[in-house]
């Protein structure tokens, strides 16, 4: 059985049922699939829809791509 | 208690040294306002009163990741600047740092200002708390963007690289405590 410390709260659901006003929700991650751990390590992430890397500026075009 | 690895988190091999402009301009991320250290300090400190056994472990795992980071940040300021000759330092109007420290690390920004306790805060009141730890994911995923910027050493970037998704990493992390703690304290006014 999974431990449950404060029962009625889990399973977290992805975005919250009732969404309030004043409060600030990311959504709760839940697996669905993993890079090879060689590529996790260069990537800095395990999981791809949190791989979300830096578009560099280009200098010669003062800032736009 | 922590267990040492004799490594880094992730390898370092700065391309192109020495180069104490550079090393100067990531010493931020060592001793400034949304540097690793500001970060591990932050959320070690913060970990006694947050509520939620998965906020507590979280704070902890990540204050102690922020550490290896400041490993990673050291070592690539160390590999700029220990071939550096005073010519170097003179060559790019550092002659002043040269004069402090020599080649000596200090916990400060880059531009000298020491690093002062004043950069974090701790307010007891974990959606506070879990807000400023998000807050600073995302100043510190700032501010390696501007980092990657002012440099084309690709050993310097590749590491940059990584150090800003883990940012990106921690602070959806951050977002999942918030939504735990949110759930933990509305489930306390209904029992």
């Amino acid at each position: 059985m999974m431990h449950t410390p404060y029962p009625g709260i889990y399973p977290i659901p992805f975005m919250p049922m009732y969404v309030m006003m004043a409060r600030a929700y990311v959504p709760y991650q839940t697996y669905i699939q993993a890079y090879p751990l060689t590529e996790a390590i260069q990537k800095g992430t395990l999981f791809p829809e949190l791989y979300q890397p830096y578009i560099e500026k280009d200098p010669h075009w003062k800032g736009e791509k | 208690m922590w267990i040492y690895e004799k490594k880094l988190q992730y390898p370092v091999r700065v391309t192109c040294g020495p180069n104490p402009k550079l090393a100067q301009y990531l010493l931020t991320q060592y001793g400034g306002p949304d540097g690793e250290l500001s970060a591990a300090l932050r959320y070690l400190n913060q970990r006694y009163t947050i509520p939620t056994n998965e906020a507590k472990g979280l704070l902890t795992d990540i204050g102690t990741e922020e550490l290896a980071h400041v490993e990673i940040i050291t070592t690539m300021i160390y590999q700029l600047t220990k071939d550096a000759t005073v010519e170097d330092y003179e060559a790019v109007d550092m002659g002043s740092f040269y004069a402090i420290r020599d080649k000596a690390l200090f916990y400060s920004d880059s531009n000298g200002v020491p690093w002062t306790a004043t950069y974090i805060q701790a307010h007891s009141d974990p959606i506070t708390d879990l807000h400023e730890d998000m807050a600073a994911e995302q100043k510190a995923r700032a501010v390696y963007e501007h980092l990657l910027n002012l440099t084309d050493d690709p050993g310097v970037k590749d590491a940059l690289r990584f150090l800003r998704e883990r940012e990106v990493v921690h602070f959806q992390r951050f977002g999942e405590a918030l939504r735990i703690v949110q759930e933990y304290i509305d489930a306390k006014k209904i029992y």
